[in-house]
């Protein structure tokens, strides 16, 4: 019985062969794999340091971005505002009728009646007559504040 | 002896007499004229009283067509009391053939002074319809009696 089952365990020897040729155990080199895996391991995880230094960068500019952004628009906004605000008060007579349009127009080192004139020249209708009496009250006002009226 | 008290008597009489008249207020119009061989398109002034006390009691225009309207002043001094010094300034858009040239009266001021105030002014701006600077002079003229160029 045994020696029955011996011989059906046995292949036969041209079968051994095909499958060896088939499955090409030969190409098989434990070292060479090792060190292709090593390498391709070493490339993986560099590339994955590198994606790392890139991802926090790019989260670096964007903090950087919106730090400059918060920085600026403050400013952007104050000087909007500023400009806005000192159009307003060359526009407008504040509600204790002190006149707010008083620079030294002329250029000439003083602010007098002179610079109202020029300014009433530059562009007749740009400034409200108003505007240019309460500058003209304030050359010729004795204390701080200007009295108002003609 | 009862001379002599008659005599005292008289003598604190007249002190008190010269005390009185001098505290006595004093209402005087000023005139104050301008000389400028340029047409003028602006001018300001200013008028102060020395020694004595001075309080504006009105002011009129000028006799030039162009300036003949109440010029720039401080209406706080107007309503308030007694004052240092008064600015007076006035400006003009007419055409440089209409604005006056020459000798002209550009105000007239009211003034009660107490005591013996030494009214003084000096011109701070004389310009021409383009800014320019005029070398043009002052002159105060009171009721017709006395003068003082500037």
């Amino acid at each position: 019985m045994s020696d029955e089952i011996t011989q059906e365990t046995e292949l036969p020897t041209r079968l051994v062969e095909r499958l060896r040729k088939a499955v090409d155990v030969s190409s098989i080199d434990t070292a060479q794999v090792d060190q292709e895996l090593d390498v391709l391991a070493a490339r993986h995880f560099r590339r994955r340091s590198l994606h790392g230094v890139a991802r926090y960068g790019r989260y670096a500019a964007l903090a950087a971005s919106v730090a400059l952004i918060s920085l600026l628009a403050p400013l952007r906004f104050f000087d909007q505002w500023v400009g806005q605000e000192t159009v307003d008060m060359a526009k407008r007579v504040t509600s204790q009728s002190v006149p707010v349009l008083y620079a030294d127009v002329d250029g000439s080192g003083q602010i007098d009646i002179a610079d109202v004139l020029a300014l009433a020249r530059i562009d007749p209708g740009q400034f409200e007559q108003t505007d240019l009496d309460a500058f003209a009250f304030r050359v010729v006002s004795v204390n701080a504040e200007a009295g108002v009226g003609r | 002896m009862k001379r002599l008290i008659v005599i005292a008597c008289a003598l604190v009489s007249s002190l008190d007499l010269q005390a009185s008249q001098l505290e006595t207020p004093r209402f005087v119009p000023i005139e104050v004229y301008l000389d400028s061989p340029l047409p003028v398109a602006a001018w300001q002034f200013e008028v102060s009283a020395g020694n004595g006390e001075m309080k504006l009691v009105g002011i009129e225009g000028g006799g030039s067509e162009h300036f003949r309207g109440a010029p720039f002043y401080d209406r706080e001094i107007l309503r308030g009391s007694q004052t240092d010094k008064i600015l007076v300034a006035d400006y003009s858009l007419a055409d440089e053939a209409l604005l006056p040239v020459g000798r002209f009266r550009i105000a007239t001021l009211h003034l009660m002074l107490l005591g013996e105030a030494d009214l003084d002014a000096a011109l701070m701006v004389t310009t021409t319809r383009e800014g320019e600077p005029i070398n043009a002079s002052l002159e105060l003229v009171q009721s017709n009696q006395e003068s003082k160029e500037r």
